[in-house]
């Protein structure tokens, strides 16, 4: 009988479902749609391509250490936010795209998310190290966060050490007897 | 998994089930942080709760739905469905989407959760307070799904004890088996719950005992949520990967779940193994399937919420006496030979 009940009050109330097309659907303000990038915010430190847990987000080089890409495929993300999460300067936030039809699978590709690396080179051997502004960053964070009487000192050794390949730096380590081999 | 960062895999252990997801990642993320020896916040183990409860109750309200449709009873499955909406509606506005949180992490929870969205997320809840007692009515009153579930398949408490039921079957049965009371992984204790219990152990005692524990479910996330916009607090703690194992037990909607991981101290684990409590409960009901109506079949095994994609194996019985005779993992059946 109650059942009879909830049935007779279906048929006056309008229907629950909305016409989707027509009618756009309504997101939670947490709504986590495919990320987006901030050029502009971007250091270039690649976090969330090595945290990506499907490899929708990655980095690509199209002319030998020339030039790096960065790119994020629709294809694969899975929108678990992790990338959002990790970036270090927020360059990357939640679209609240959720209607990801194509007619071609190259279009889920975000290909306006191409970023520039300028790469700084290493002063001995040449080899690419990392983008200008990566290095910046991790200067800036030296410089507010240490003390006062090493800041100096630490962001001059800092200079020296960062103009050189990961290789080359630790040649230097070893000259200096600086290296971490030495406690081992 | 052992190819992936600890990071990565908690997505992945996401995706095992669909339906329970948050019991997946709860379970991985607290057998890491017992391997990594430390404990989440006290508001994270409030968030966890809540997710997990909404989960428990949008799962068995998806089971009532379609027992009652292979019952033949559509009306129902309707219904339950139709309520179910409200726990979703619930989820996605705490995390954003309805099913894959993607919120619980190791140490903690990765997002917070503003009390405006809690306040939105109880409102939809309390909605769903005033329709589940209607659905456990109609259930109690229905002669349909009581013609077609009572009696079917029907196990005492030392049986469903001997063939290894877990979960709402056991609890079906009278058999108290919850790892909440049991192995307190979260706070239930602050909550004021208590495990459910029925008494005959049939295919309609299952259903029984799950709208009541989506009820009681209900209950406990209201006072989760209560708590959770009184208070306030850390959401993560800081961790070091170091090597060891850790083992936890979780209990998903299904049962039991259990997550063993081994590292040395590297980012991969070195190690993964997951039971899940569908492997349990098939494994048991087709001990009871022999002398039942084929008619009957579709409802013995649908009345213990089993999820198939969970537990990729085969049992292989024999057709004279049901004893089993071999259970093989569905990769390995294309060359398998009785």
């Amino acid at each position: 009988m109650k059942l009879l009940k909830e049935i007779l009050r279906a048929l006056t109330r309008p229907p629950v479902t909305t016409q989707y097309p027509a009618k756009p659907a309504s997101l939670p303000p947490s709504f986590r749609g495919p990320p987006d990038f901030d050029d502009a915010r971007c250091i270039r430190c690649f976090a969330c391509s090595s945290v990506c847990p499907t490899g929708a987000c990655y980095v690509q080089d199209i002319s030998d250490g020339e030039r790096t890409v960065l790119i994020i495929d629709y294809t694969r993300c899975i929108s678990c936010g992790r990338c959002v999460t990790i970036c270090p300067t927020d360059a990357l936030h939640h679209t609240r795209e959720y209607s990801l039809l194509a007619s071609r699978k190259t279009l889920y590709t975000l290909s306006s998310t191409e970023v520039d690396v300028r790469f700084i080179r290493c002063t001995e051997c040449n080899q690419p190290i990392t983008d200008v502004s990566h290095i910046r960053f991790i200067a800036d964070r030296l410089s507010e966060n240490l003390p006062e009487e090493v800041r100096d000192r630490a962001l001059e050794d800092f200079k020296r050490f960062s103009s050189l390949c990961p290789a080359c730096r630790t040649k230097l380590a070893r000259k200096l007897g600086t290296s971490p081999e030495k406690w081992c | 998994m052992e190819q992936r960062t600890f990071h990565q895999n908690i997505f992945l252990a996401e995706r095992v089930c669909g339906i329970c997801n948050t019991a997946h990642a709860i379970c991985y993320c607290t057998a890491v942080e017992r391997l990594l020896g430390i404990s989440p916040p006290h508001r994270a183990q409030l968030l966890r709760i809540l997710l997990a409860e909404l989960e428990r109750i949008h799962s068995h309200l998806l089971l009532i739905g379609l027992v009652a449709d292979l019952a033949g009873f559509r009306t129902l499955f309707m219904y339950a469905w139709k309520i179910r909406e409200h726990v979703l509606d619930a989820i996605e506005r705490i995390t954003g989407s309805r099913r894959h949180s993607g919120m619980v992490t190791i140490g903690g929870v990765s997002r917070p959760v503003p009390g405006k969205d809690l306040a939105s997320a109880r409102r939809s809840l309390l909605v769903l307070a005033k329709e589940l007692p209607k659905l456990l009515s109609i259930m109690k009153e229905s002669t349909t799904l009581k013609r077609r579930c009572r009696g079917v398949t029907e196990v005492d408490k030392q049986t469903a004890r001997k063939i290894g039921f877990v979960g709402p079957n056991a609890r079906a049965s009278g058999l108290k088996l919850d790892v909440r009371a049991a192995e307190p992984y979260l706070p239930y204790a602050e909550l004021d719950w208590k495990p459910v219990l029925g008494e005959f152990g049939d295919s309609f005692e299952r259903l029984i005992v799950r709208a009541r524990e989506a009820y009681q479910s209900l209950r406990t996330a209201l006072i989760c949520i209560k708590r959770l916009l009184s208070e306030s607090g850390p959401l993560t703690v800081e961790y070091q990967l170091r090597a060891g194992e850790g083992i936890a037990r979780v209990e998903a909607p299904r049962g039991e779940l259990v997550y063993y991981l081994a590292a040395e101290s590297t980012a991969h684990p070195s190690f993964v193994r997951i039971r899940t409590p569908t492997m349990l409960n098939l494994s048991a009901i087709v001990q009871l399937l022999p002398g039942l109506r084929v008619a009957d079949v579709p409802i013995a095994i649908g009345s213990i919420d089993p999820c198939m994609t969970c537990c990729d194996r085969v049992t292989v019985l024999s057709a004279q006496s049901a004893a089993v005779l071999a259970r093989i993992p569905l990769r390995a059946l294309t060359t398998w030979k009785p």
